[in-house]
């Protein structure tokens, strides 16, 4: 089923919109969601919680893609157990994939323009060739373990820490052109 | 700029690269089963099992180190496997031996043929991998990047009860397809593996386990000749841009069909490179990639089709701009130019084609308006620029 039909049994108010979305999709949603959690048992509540918000959103919404809309829930959801883990000490240390990328800019605590800010890294992302692309957000967008995307894209573990490496030194050298002082 | 805008303007990225990035991982994840029985290497994981058992007990350093060079004119397989006293590295025992069989290429990629040669009583495992580092893999004296591949080809048993694998490395331009401003052959080159790996729970939910640390590291020129043949075209050809299956959850939606301008499509024995330019407001990498790349291969006079394959990394199947005298990829008449280079699985005869497939569109050889022959650089030793480290332990370890 395409995702216009789907959002066709949300206007319908079809729990068959939900069910179709968890044979779609469900595998993709499960593993964002354990990617950020860690947990099993955390990303089937986040997913859960998505298929929820998802209810009460379509209608009146009527995302196009839905798949990123999805996601975008799932891992605001997913981020925020994870936080809460954090607080709470559950996770044992563990930290987020943007945290990697947080730490080579430098942050003056100014406000900024986020808006702005976003069209910037979609130019910077658009650059890249679609493999660095590709690799640059799933590790810090999906938060893909570097194991994870090694294996996928078939690559050793140290060459895509070297490649994950140069692609932060680019995107803080294209901010900073781009006037942030990062 | 606080921490909290940042991260929520990265939370913003467009839906087209979030999507995006789902799909390559579900894509290549798709390939990875088919293209692991296929080419994942059983001789030479069965040769670095066997190494492993030899070096168990203790883990050493078995660097070694290559310097050959070859000037054959190899235009099939079989006149590859003429060169019985390239001994490229022996174990003391004896038990494991690398022969250097020969090179061969176009100006995309090289293919560096070898035997693995394992004495009889060896058991040989099932699943094993060489941990090549693909991104290090590079030319000494420039930074671009190298995919590669790695493939057994046959199996034999030698006289003597050895279990004879003949397998390749295949290197191959991930970065760029610039064959008129550089070209692999008569490139010196190193590559270094990072040791040896194993693959448990396989295929159903596989994952890669370390089985020995050490380091490998060759460096050999890459001494052949250029055996592609380039036919100009400068005709529109009109591509149809069909869904395509990521995996059982993720399907997409066809494409409108597009009009390739192709100009010229290079043809060598290991693959294709084509170079089109399309209206810009037609170019939709990722859909490209696919209707191209994953449909598409070589029709033979005999009417068997042979499909052309992504290169198992990836980079090699990557749209890259080739924009001529122009800058970057837009033209100055505003239209996007672009390469893809395809290779094949196996070498095949480029006499034998009769056309070339991509999609559902046929391109035959003979419409094209003017045949090149490949650029032949000058042969000849170049020096080997071998990094720190590389080849200290080839004295010792090479008994021949």
């Amino acid at each position: 089923m395409d995702d216009n039909e789907i959002i066709s049994l949300f206007n319908s108010r079809s729990e068959e919109a939900l069910h179709e979305i968890t044979h779609k999709y469900g595998r993709l949603l499960s593993k964002l969601a354990r990617d950020i959690t860690g947990s099993d048992e955390d990303a089937a509540e986040c997913v859960n919680d998505t298929l929820l918000a998802l209810w009460k959103c379509i209608p009146p919404e009527a995302p196009d893609p839905l798949l990123a809309y999805i996601m975008r829930i799932l891992r605001n959801l997913s981020i925020k157990r994870f936080r809460s883990n954090s607080a709470q000490k559950r996770n044992a240390g563990e930290v987020l994939c943007i945290d990697e990328l947080c730490e080579v800019l430098t942050f003056d605590g100014d406000e900024t323009d986020e808006n702005l800010l976003s069209a910037v890294i979609d130019r910077f992302l658009a650059s890249l060739k679609s493999a660095d692309r590709n690799l640059f957000v799933r590790r810090y967008w999906h938060n893909e373990s570097v194991r994870d995307i090694a294996f996928g894209m078939k690559m050793s573990e140290s060459a895509v820490k070297v490649r994950l490496y140069r692609l932060r030194g680019k995107m803080k050298t294209h901010l900073n052109k781009e006037g942030f002082n990062v | 700029m606080k921490r909290e805008n940042f991260e929520k303007a990265f939370e913003n990225i467009s839906d087209k690269t979030v999507t995006e990035a789902v799909l390559s991982r579900d894509k290549k994840r798709g390939r990875r089963g088919v293209l692991a029985k296929i080419l994942i290497p059983a001789a030479i994981l069965l040769l670095l099992s066997t190494v492993l058992a030899v070096n168990a007990a203790s883990p050493v350093d078995l660097s070694f180190y290559i310097s050959a060079s070859f000037s054959g004119d190899y235009t099939m397989l079989s006149d590859m496997v003429s060169m019985p006293d390239k001994v490229a590295y022996r174990n003391s025992g004896d038990e494991v031996r690398l022969e250097l069989k020969g090179v061969m290429g176009d100006s995309v990629s090289a293919v560096i043929y070898f035997d693995v040669v394992v004495s009889p009583g060896i058991e040989i495992p099932e699943r094993w991998y060489l941990d090549i580092d693909y991104d290090e893999l590079c030319l000494p004296w420039n930074s671009m990047g190298l995919g590669g591949s790695q493939g057994t080809l046959e199996h034999t048993v030698d006289a003597d009860g050895s279990n004879r694998f003949k397998s390749y490395v295949r290197v191959t331009q991930s970065d760029a397809i610039m064959p008129d401003s550089f070209n692999m052959s008569n490139q010196a080159f190193y590559i270094t593996l990072n040791g040896i790996g194993g693959w448990k729970n396989y295929p159903d939910n596989p994952e890669r386990f370390t089985v020995l640390e050490g380091k490998w590291s060759m460096a050999l020129q890459l001494n052949y000749r250029d055996i592609s043949t380039a036919y100009i075209f400068g005709k529109d050809y009109i591509v149809s841009q069909p869904e395509f299956v990521t995996d059982e959850m993720l399907v997409s939606e066809a494409g409108e069909p597009i009009t390739l301008n192709i100009n010229r499509i290079s043809l060598s024995p290991i693959g294709i490179t084509y170079y089109f330019s399309l209206p810009q407001e037609d170019v939709d990498e990722f859909r490209l990639f696919n209707s191209i790349g994953d449909v598409s291969g070589v029709k033979l006079k005999d009417g068997r089709i042979i499909a052309t394959r992504h290169s198992i990394f990836g980079d090699i199947a990557e749209l890259n701009s080739n924009g001529g005298s122009t800058s970057g990829r837009r033209g100055d008449d505003g239209r996007q130019y672009m390469s893809v280079n395809l290779r094949f699985e196996d070498v095949i005869d480029i006499a034998d084609v009769e056309s070339l497939l991509i999609s559902d569109t046929e391109i035959k050889l003979g419409d094209a308006v003017s045949v090149e022959k490949a650029y032949l650089p000058e042969s000849g030793e170049t020096e080997i620029a071998v990094p720190d480290g590389v080849g200290e332990s080839f004295e010792t370890d090479v008994t021949e």
